[in-house]
Parts: structure tokens; C-alpha cells; sequence
């Protein structure tokens, strides 16, 4: 008899790796915002999935509520999402390193918690449906380019479309760090007080990173929200960020490239774990997947703190 | 527009959708809804001798952890004795199917339901039994079951939202909805206070269950010329509900109406007792606090003397009672809410294949009204061997549950529900007191 | 410079003491907070006092004093760790619940008198706290990890502690054998009789643990570490030993808070300590980081403003009234409460 089992059939499935890459590319597109905070700027935004559902509750507010066009929605909703960013960080960004975290998971659950309690714009504990007819619309048309061998593949002009944008969002955040304004962050990362006293306005660079940040986490939701074609609060839990930090350490800090890579290796870790079979109660075995994720992380920070892609001396944020 | 969309979309996946595209047009009127699966012309299916050789994979999607993590274990239970009373039954009955049973744990969230979902589906599994929240529903029915032609058996999605799904005939549920479930409750409280010139205060857990029953059950009381005060909601991830209490028991109303599951019920149900003003007798509540006997999590004087409607089992509790004692019998999780829909749905799952003659998802869907109501021979689980030998001979049958008479109507909800009234005893035995049919058409 | 190596030949009491500046007392912020804020408490009283009547409003306070202390209980070893090691601990959740199953372990599975479960409990998460110190963080500190780095090591192990509990005691239900639901009642307001224990055991321990870090001279070397463990180690301090002893009280406390919060609201779940830890991160926070008594006092605060928000608007909203406090207060106050204010970035 088995003791310890991890059925493989399942894993050589196409539409195993299809799900796992929708996910994948949304929690990337979803670190890499936290990358330009964190990673490149020193702000440690822990709200990212308020930023997240304000821009996913957005349009889907604007489309079923309003009946806008899911295209007008969505400029319309990143704008929103910035704005918020903006809001959240004029008052909170002049806080220190550590409580400006807590006072950004703050906001995330206030926005939580209006989206499960305002039940005429969002639904509620209801949910939101009904939000992605065009998104299907341009789906069937994608999937209708593609080899006839992959038409079943439902999912897979979601995958496409999120990894094109994953790509595209990489290199423009990797070229924006190579402008001058890139630079200005990462003095202000290094040393705020000298790019300062260089005559930058810190403020401003920041709260332009927690915008930028902010607009990534509503992309992000956007793809959370046509994967499971439904909004409801439960999706935009603390543990969104939570497993978001987790993909960025893993990455590296201060690595684009990094993300996309770690948020793979997080989701297959995550997903794979679901097959394994041991003859004990289901509960334990659903617990012992987390007990093993848990130990992963664990290991990982202990052999390699800097991450992946990380370098060394970009490990230690500035206090 | 919505249902012309829904077309586009199905033609584009493949040829098999072409059928059944067409079909969703024919049902724009009902929003698909199960209507879908009747025009295809599927329904013929039971009169033929049925193929029974074929090989089927349920998946059991359950909540093993996060919050709604209690209800995975005894609902994960439910289905592996579904399987195994099929399997016998299947061999009783001499047909060579072969059944075999997937397990995904939802982590209570909808993005991981729609995950594992996915996974059974791309696994094998032709009929999913859950998910059990009704946001994990929601989510499932949209991206996967519609989408991937894979009819899901929801046990415990009570949200009313979930009727007017635009499905295609693929998301059906063994719990009535929320709809039916409160105007019983309100029939109920009615009866039982003799009138409706009475003041209830009425309170719930603030999720998709509590704070939608509540507010259908406001409705249906108000309708009758009653007055309330409320709904308090409170979070079920809270550390103290004395302030909440307070304000349910405020102002001495005639009774009280409780929405809510033993976990939280526990925390709030101290608390009303330690306000010194609550009075369990005067306690209205529905299927999610009903047990055999109250937990020992849940203060005795929280609830003894409480009344309450759950869905029952029509005529005899032969069926209940024989499913209490495998229950039992097997050892491991004790009851929880919702395990009998589950062994149901799981059942159900069997029983739309045996008709169909097929591991298909979209052949199952196409038969699941079919074996839930009549026309046909009623039969209940204990029967299983007769039931699947009518099937296999071409014969209509009527499935009746452990938890009713199921008869899925055109939007994939049971249609009648048989409501028992129930009292906790001083002891905390539940006692049926009376049972009453409601049905789904006075809507 | 030279003022620091002078310090660094001659360790005095007077210099450790000025060194060691906010863990302990309100040292750093002065009085002043701590009048405005009870002047701000007891204004908002008096206007719902107006509003909704005395009875209600008291009503409400105690039961705002009760989820106070369960939080504050909860937050003040998450300071301790915080403040002496720079530890963003969010294993801590789910230390408190690690504390209720040890109790439940010794109550109701050995049938042991729920005192002594306490105090096993206390004993047994301290020694997992001692443990984690050893095995974990000791030598990550050795090899220079980064805050976020071991942030994310403590989310890795708070997944192992909350699961590994349900892999043991699955997910149903459990509850202390105890009696929840009496109640003692004064001046006509009603407070449950566990709940009173818990109130008056959190006041005490945590005046107890503020008092230690005062006057004894472990107290006083916790807070030379808190301010700079470098400069402490110079100065002769038995760094090690000192962060020993944190993580006993910090660990051992958080064992406590499980436990009489479980005594108190009557079940525990695996999932009990992780939803109370954003309430206790708020609760350290707004009480201003390293700080015990700033920990009881923005417990407390967070429990009223919950509670008393409840006469004004749905009980449904109260979470997020503390969490929209806890971002007013910081916006008035970056440094929290009770924080010293030199530390702004």
C-alpha cells in the first residue's frame, strides 16, 4: 500500500498547467506592483489587494451597474484604483516603514469590508456577476486564431493575454527603472535623506510608485475577476498580499524578472501539493499541504534570503 | 443580448456545443436555468435501455479548510458512503459501472474552488458534488461547470441569487433556496406564535447564507403585516458579539429569528445568554442550527427550547434514520449541516449517468431533472439496487433524497421541499414536532 | 562618537536607562498622549452619553473592555518581539491559538483543573517560543536577514503552527471546560464571569510586565536591546540570555491570551489566532511599537471605538471602524500613542 502518493496523471494535463499559469500571471502582474514598492522605492505597501479589489469592483460596478463598456470600464477603474493609491498614501506615507504596512492592511480591509457591506454598488456577500460578456466575446475570437488541436482550451486566451501583459508590464517596468525617474527611486530606497537634499520631492516620487502600484494591483484584479467571471469580498483577503510578499521574496527583491518567475514556482508549489494522497483524514491531508508550503517557505528564506533572481546587496531594506 | 452573447460563445467552443448552444437560445426566457436540458431532446434517454457500462468520476469538492472548514470532513464523509452505497448497489444490481470518487478541498475560497474544479474536471470527473459556499458556487458556475460542460450538485448553496443563474442546465442544488426556506421559517413563526401582530428582532451571520436568508425572511414577515426590528448582522471572524447581543435582545421583542451555523453560534449564543434577557424559547431559527442534540460548543441555555424549520424527509424517517445509523456506523466526523444534501448530491451525481448511459458531462446534466421528480417510480437510497435496475431497464424513476423529495425544478433547484418544525428539548434532543410541504411555485 | 565608546568602557545604570528609552514605560512620549487621549475617550463618552444614555454607553464600554483586553493581552508579546528583535511576527495569531489547544490538550483531553491547563499551556507555548528562537531566528539574525526576510519566514511558520493544529484536532469546534455564560452583574451593567477574569488578569499581568520592564534589571536590559542591540552587547549585556527571556514572556503571554479568550468566548478553532492578528498588529500599532503599556492602551481603544461605533451605525461596520480609528490616529500621530517620535522616516 501507498503511504505517500502524489498521482502524476493529472499533472501531465494541459489544463492542470493552464490554470496554474492564469493564476501565476495575475499574482505576478499582482508582485510586481510590490516590487516597484517595495522592491525598488523602500515603501512597504502591504494593501495591495484593496488596490486590487478597488479596481476590480470598479468595473465591475461601471459594467453591470452602469452599463458601461467592459473597455471604457477598465481605464476608467485603473484610474480609480491609482486615485485611491494617492489618497492612501498623502496622509500615510510620511509614516515609518513598519506602520506604514499595518495601516495599508488597514485600508485593504476597510475596502473589504465596504465591498461586503455596501450591497447595492457591490453586491455584497452576493457577489457581483455578469461583468465579462465582451471579455468571452474576445476570447471565442483568440481562441479562433489558435490551432485547431487547442480550440477545447477554453482558458487559454486568458493565459495568453495575462502572460502578453505580464511581458509587456516587465519590460516597461524594467525600462522605467533605467529612466532618470527610475534612479530617483532607487536613491530614495538607498537614502532618502540625500535624495532630498538633492532638491527631489520625496512625497511626490513616492506617491507617484504607490499610484503606479496601485493601477498593477487593479490590472491584477481584472484578471482575478475573468478568471472566476465573479466578484465577491472572500477573493480579496489579506492573504492575497500575504502570498503576493511571499512570491516577491522568493523572486528576489529588486528583480523584475524575478517575479514572474517565483509567482510560477509559488503556484506550481501550491497546486501540485493538492494531488498528494496518504491514507489519512481529508482534513489532515488538506492540512498537511499548507504544514508542507509552510516548511517550503520556511527552508527557502533559510538557504536563500535574497531570493531567486535577488542579489545580496539589494536584501536589506532600510529601516 | 446576455443569452445572444452566451450563444456566440458556445458555438465558438467546438461542435458538440452547437446542440446545446442552440438549446440556451430556446430557454432565453428562463435564463437558461435547467430549462436548457430538457429541449434537447435528451429526455428520451430513460426510456431505452440505459448503457451501464461505463466508467464515472465523481469530484467532491469540499471546504477541508478555511473558515467554512467544519463542514469539509463530514461533508467529504457523506460522499465516500454515497460511493460506497452505490457500489454495493451496483453490484446487487448486477450492472457493470464502474464509480470511483475525486476529493479538492475549496479552502472556503472561489478562486481555489474554480481551481480544483478545474482539476477534477481535466482529471476525469463528469459531475461535481459542491461546492458548498455560495459564493464558491457563484464562481464555479460562471467559469467552470457552464463553461466545461460539467453539471456541479451544490449541498448547501442556499443563495437565492443562484436560481436565476444563466447556467445552461449545468449548476443545480440539493438545498432549497433561500426563497422557500424563510417564507417556511415565516410560515412557521406565524403558526407557532398564532398571529403576526408580534415584533421579531431578527439577527444573522453576515455572509452569503445568514445576511440573504435574513433579509428574504424580513421581507416574507412584513409581508404578512409583522413587525421587525434589525436584522443585526455580525462577522463571523469576530471576537466578541456582547454588543451585538445587546442589541438583539433589546426592547423585549415578541421572539427572536437567528440565522446562523453552531461554529459562530457558539460565540453568540454566550453572549445572548450572559445578557440575562434572552430566553432560548422564544428563539426562531432554520436548517443551519439544526442537530441531532446540541453541541457541547454551543451553551445549553443558548438554545434549548428554540424552534426551528429544517428541510425534512417526506412521509418516513426510514431513510434518515438509516442514513443516521451508516453515519454513524463509519466512524470518524460527526454530523454537521448539509452532509445528508451531500450524500445526495453525490448519489444524484450517479444516477443522472446511469440515465444517460454516459460519463459525459453534458449527457448527465441533460438527466438529472428526469431521475429527481416524477413521472416515474419513486424510490429512496435503501432501494438503490431496484432503482438502478429500473434505470438500466429503461424505466422513469423518481430519486427521493435523505433530505427530500428533491424533484429539481426547470432552474435546477429542488422544487418541493418537505419542512419539519423542529423544538430543542430542555435536554437538547431535537424533536420533530410536524412536518409541512412548501413548494417553490408560490414565488 | 567618543561619547559612545566612553559608554562602551564604563556601562552605568544612567546611561543604560537613558539608552533604553520607550519599551518599558510611556518614557519617550511623556504624559501628555496619555491625557489627550483619555480626554478624547472621555469626550466621545460624554457625547454618546447624550445621544444613547448612560446605561447603554457604560454597557457598551465594559464590552468594549472586554475585547480590549483580549486584544491587548494578544498584542503586548507581539510588541515585546517587535520591539526587542525587530521581529514582524506574523506566527504570533497563531502562538495564541497553539496556547488554547495546549489548554484544551490538558482540560478536557487529561481532565486536568483549568488552572493548571493555563498554566500548562503558558509553559509549554513559551518552550515553542524558546524553540523558534533557537532553531529559527537566532541563526537568521547570525547570517543577517532582512526584516522582510524574516517576515516571511514567520508567515511559513504560522502556516506550520495553524496547520499543523488541524492536522491534529481537525476543524471542528472545541471548548474549554468551562463555564461561559454565567454572568456578574454591578450597577445594573453585566459582564460574563470569565470575561471578568480575563479583564482583570490582562490588566494585571500587563501592568505587571510593564512594571518588570521598568524597574527590574532584565526589564531594563530588554529595552538597551530594543533600543540597539549592538550597543547593548558592547555594554556587556548577555544579549542571548536576554532574548531567551523575551521570547518566554512574549511567547508564554501569548499562551495565555489563547487560553483565556477561549475561556472566555467558549470555542476555539484552528483558525481562532489568525483572525485576531490584524486586531493585534492595529493594537500595537496604535499604541505605538515596543511599547506594553502602549499595546494595553491601544487594546483597549480598539475595543472601545469597536463597540461603542455599534450605537451609531450596524454592528456589521464595527471592524472596520477600528481599522479606520487606527489610520486617523497615526495620521494625527505617526509615531502611535505612545510611540517615541524621533523614529519617523
Amino acid at each position: 500500500m501507498t503511504v505517500f502518493a502524489i498521482s502524476f496523471d493529472a499533472l501531465t494535463a494541459a489544463d492542470f498547467w493552464i490554470g496554474v499559469g492564469v493564476l501565476a500571471g495575475t499574482y505576478a502582474i499582482f508582485t510586481l506592483g510590490l516590487q516597484l514598492n517595495v522592491g525598488y522605492t523602500g515603501i512597504v505597501n502591504f494593501g495591495q489587494a484593496g488596490f486590487m479589489a478597488i479596481g476590480a469592483y470598479t468595473m465591475g460596478i461601471l459594467v453591470v451597474r452602469a452599463e458601461w463598456s467592459l473597455w471604457a470600464a477598465l481605464p476608467v477603474a485603473t484610474l480609480t484604483a491609482m486615485a485611491a493609491g494617492v489618497l492612501l498614501g498623502l496622509p500615510s506615507l510620511r509614516l515609518r516603514a513598519d506602520y506604514f504596512a499595518i495601516v495599508t492592511i488597514a485600508f485593504a480591509e476597510i475596502v473589504r469590508y465596504v465591498a461586503q457591506n455596501a450591497r447595492g454598488l457591490t453586491g455584497g456577500n452576493q457577489g457581483l456577476l455578469g461583468f465579462d460578456d465582451q471579455w468571452l466575446d474576445l476570447s471565442d475570437t483568440i481562441l479562433g486564431w489558435l490551432p485547431q488541436a487547442w480550440q477545447d482550451q477554453f482558458l487559454l486566451p486568458l493565459l495568453l493575454v495575462v502572460w502578453v501583459t505580464v511581458a509587456l508590464l516587465t519590460v516597461l517596468l524594467i525600462l522605467l527603472q533605467r529612466s532618470p525617474w527610475g534612479r530617483v527611486l532607487r536613491a530614495i530606497r538607498e537614502d532618502e535623506d540625500a535624495a532630498r537634499a538633492l532638491g527631489k520631492n520625496v512625497l511626490a516620487y513616492k506617491l507617484q510608485s504607490i499610484a503606479l502600484a496601485a493601477a498593477l494591483g487593479a490590472i491584477a484584479g481584472y484578471f482575478l475577476a475573468l478568471n472566476l467571471s465573479f466578484l465577491s469580498p472572500e477573493s480579496f483577503e489579506p492573504q492575497f498580499t500575504f502570498i503576493g510578499f511571499t512570491i516577491l521574496i522568493l523572486g528576489g527583491l529588486a528583480s523584475y524578472v524575478g517575479v514572474a518567475l517565483g509567482s510560477l514556482i509559488i503556484w506550481t508549489l501550491l497546486e501540485v501539493t493538492r494531488f498528494i494522497e496518504l491514507p489519512l483524514a481529508a482534513e489532515k491531508v488538506a492540512a498537511l499541504r499548507f504544514v508542507i508550503v509552510g516548511v517550503a517557505l520556511i527552508v527557502l528564506v533559510a538557504f536563500r534570503p535574497q531570493g531567486i533572481l535577488g542579489k545580496k546587496q539589494e536584501m536589506v531594506l532600510r529601516e | 443580448m446576455y443569452a445572444a452573447a452566451r450563444t456566440r460563445r458556445l458555438l465558438a467552443v467546438g461542435a458538440g456545443a452547437l446542440v446545446l448552444g442552440l438549446a440556451g437560445c430556446g430557454s432565453d426566457d428562463d435564463d437558461g436555468g435547467g430549462g436548457g436540458t430538457t429541449t434537447t431532446g435528451g429526455g428520451g434517454a430513460a426510456q431505452a435501455p440505459a448503457d451501464t457500462s461505463f466508467e464515472l468520476t465523481i469530484g467532491d469538492l469540499v471546504p477541508l479548510t478555511g473558515d467554512l472548514s467544519p463542514f469539509g470532513p463530514p461533508g467529504r464523509k457523506s460522499a465516500d458512503l454515497a460511493i460506497s452505497q452505490i457500489e454495493e448497489a451496483v453490484r446487487e444490481a448486477g450492472v457493470d459501472t464502474t464509480v470511483s470518487i475525486e476529493h479538492r478541498d475549496t479552502e472556503s475560497s472561489p478562486q481555489s474552488a474554480v481551481q480544483a474544479a478545474r482539476q477534477m474536471i481535466s482529471g476525469g470527473a463528469a459531475c461535481l458534488a459542491g461546492p458548498w459556499a455560495s459564493s464558491e458556487t457563484l464562481a464555479v458556475a460562471e467559469s467552470v461547470a457552464s463553461r466545461q460542460r460539467t453539471p456541479i450538485i451544490s449541498p448547501s448553496s442556499t443563495d437565492a441569487a443562484i436560481t436565476d443563474l444563466d447556467d445552461d442546465g449545468f449548476v443545480w442544488r440539493t438545498a432549497p433556496s433561500d426563497n422557500l426556506q424563510s417564507r417556511a421559517l415565516a410560515d412557521t413563526v406565524e403558526r407557532e406564535l398564532g398571529g403576526t401582530d408580534f415584533t421579531l428582532s431578527l439577527a444573522a451571520r453576515n455572509d452569503a447564507y445568514g445576511q440573504g436568508f435574513i433579509e428574504k425572511f424580513r421581507t416574507a414577515w412584513e409581508e404578512k403585516g409583522g413587525r421587525t426590528t434589525g436584522p443585526v448582522l455580525y462577522d463571523p471572524e469576530q471576537p466578541s458579539y456582547n454588543s451585538e447581543a445587546a442589541e438583539i435582545v433589546a426592547g423585549n421583542p415578541d421572539a427572536y429569528v437567528i440565522i446562523d451555523f453552531f461554529e459562530t453560534y457558539g460565540k453568540m449564543g454566550a453572549s445572548l445568554v450572559r445578557t440575562g434577557e434572552f430566553d432560548a424559547g422564544r428563539l426562531f431559527t432554520a436548517d443551519g442550527l439544526a442537530s441531532d442534540r446540541i453541541p457541547d460548543t454551543i451553551p445549553l441555555r443558548a438554545l434549548a427550547g428554540a424552534r426551528g424549520t429544517r428541510p425534512g424527509a417526506p412521509e418516513s424517517g426510514a431513510t434518515v434514520e438509516e442514513f443516521a445509523r451508516i453515519y454513524r456506523a463509519a466512524g470518524g466526523a460527526p454530523r454537521q449541516t448539509f452532509d445528508a444534501q451531500h450524500f445526495d448530491a453525490t448519489m444524484l451525481c450517479y444516477l443522472g449517468a446511469l440515465a444517460a448511459g454516459s460519463a459525459d458531462g453534458a449527457e448527465i446534466a441533460e438527466q438529472l431533472q428526469a431521475v429527481s421528480g416524477p413521472p416515474g417510480r419513486r424510490f429512496t437510497f435503501l432501494e438503490l439496487a431496484d432503482g438502478i435496475r429500473a434505470i438500466a431497464a429503461g424505466e422513469e424513476v423518481d430519486f427521493d433524497g435523505v433530505t427530500g423529495p428533491i424533484d429539481f425544478d426547470d432552474n435546477g433547484d429542488p422544487t418541493a421541499a418537505t419542512y419539519e418544525v423542529y423544538r430543542y428539548g430542555a435536554d437538547g434532543v431535537l424533536r420533530v414536532e410536524r412536518q409541512f410541504e412548501a413548494s417553490a411555485a408560490e414565488r | 562618537m567618543s561619547e559612545s565608546a566612553d559608554t562602551a568602557i564604563r556601562p552605568g545604570r544612567e546611561r543604560l536607562d537613558r539608552v533604553a528609552g520607550g519599551l518599558g514605560g510611556l518614557g519617550g512620549a511623556g504624559r501628555g498622549p496619555l491625557l489627550v487621549t483619555l480626554a478624547l475617550v472621555v469626550a466621545v463618552a460624554l457625547v454618546l452619553t447624550i445621544a444613547y444614555g448612560l446605561h447603554d454607553v457604560a454597557q457598551r464600554g465594559v464590552n468594549g473592555l472586554v475585547s480590549g483586553s483580549y486584544f491587548a493581552l494578544g498584542a503586548v508579546g507581539l510588541t515585546l518581539v517587535y520591539g526587542t528583535l525587530r521581529l514582524v511576527n506574523f506566527a504570533h495569531g497563531d502562538l495564541l491559538t497553539f496556547g488554547a489547544y495546549m489548554a484544551f490538550l490538558a482540560n478536557v483531553t487529561w481532565g486536568l483543573p483549568i488552572v493548571v491547563a493555563v498554566l500548562f499551556s503558558v509553559v509549554v507555548t513559551a518552550a515553542l517560543g524558546v524553540l523558534s528562537e533557537r532553531v529559527m531566528w537566532r541563526p537568521m539574525r547570525g547570517r543577517g536577514a532582512g526584516l522582510l526576510q524574516l517576515m516571511l519566514m514567520t508567515l511559513g511558520l504560522a502556516f506550520v503552527i495553524r496547520y499543523g493544529i488541524q492536522m491534529i484536532w481537525g476543524t471542528l469546534p472545541r471548548r474549554l471546560d468551562v463555564d461561559v455564560t454565567a454572568s456578574v452583574s454591578f450597577l445594573g451593567l453585566r459582564i460574563g464571569r470569565t470575561e471578568l477574569i480575563v479583564v482583570v488578569v490582562g490588566f494585571v499581568t500587563l501592568l505587571s510586565v510593564g512594571l518588570m520592564l521598568r524597574v527590574t534589571s532584565l526589564g531594563r536590559q530588554m529595552r538597551a536591546l530594543a533600543d540597539d542591540m549592538a550597543l547593548a552587547e558592547v555594554t556587556g549585556i548577555d544579549t542571548d540570555r536576554v532574548i531567551v527571556a523575551t521570547w518566554i514572556f512574549a511567547a508564554g503571554l501569548a499562551g495565555l491570551a489563547g487560553v483565556l479568550y477561549t475561556a472566555a468566548i467558549g470555542t476555539m478553532t484552528p483558525n481562532l489566532g489568525f483572525f485576531l492578528l490584524l486586531s493585534l498588529f492595529a493594537a500595537v500599532i496604535l499604541g505605538g511599537i515596543g511599547n506594553a503599556y502602549g499595546a494595553l492602551a491601544g487594546g483597549l481603544l480598539l475595543g472601545l471605538a469597536q463597540e461603542w461605533s455599534t450605537l451609531v451605525i450596524d454592528a456589521r461596520w464595527k471592524v472596520a471602524v477600528g481599522f479606520a480609528i487606527l489610520i486617523l490616529v497615526l495620521i494625527v500621530r505617526p509615531q502611535g500613542l505612545f510611540g517615541r517620535g524621533e523614529r519617523t522616516a
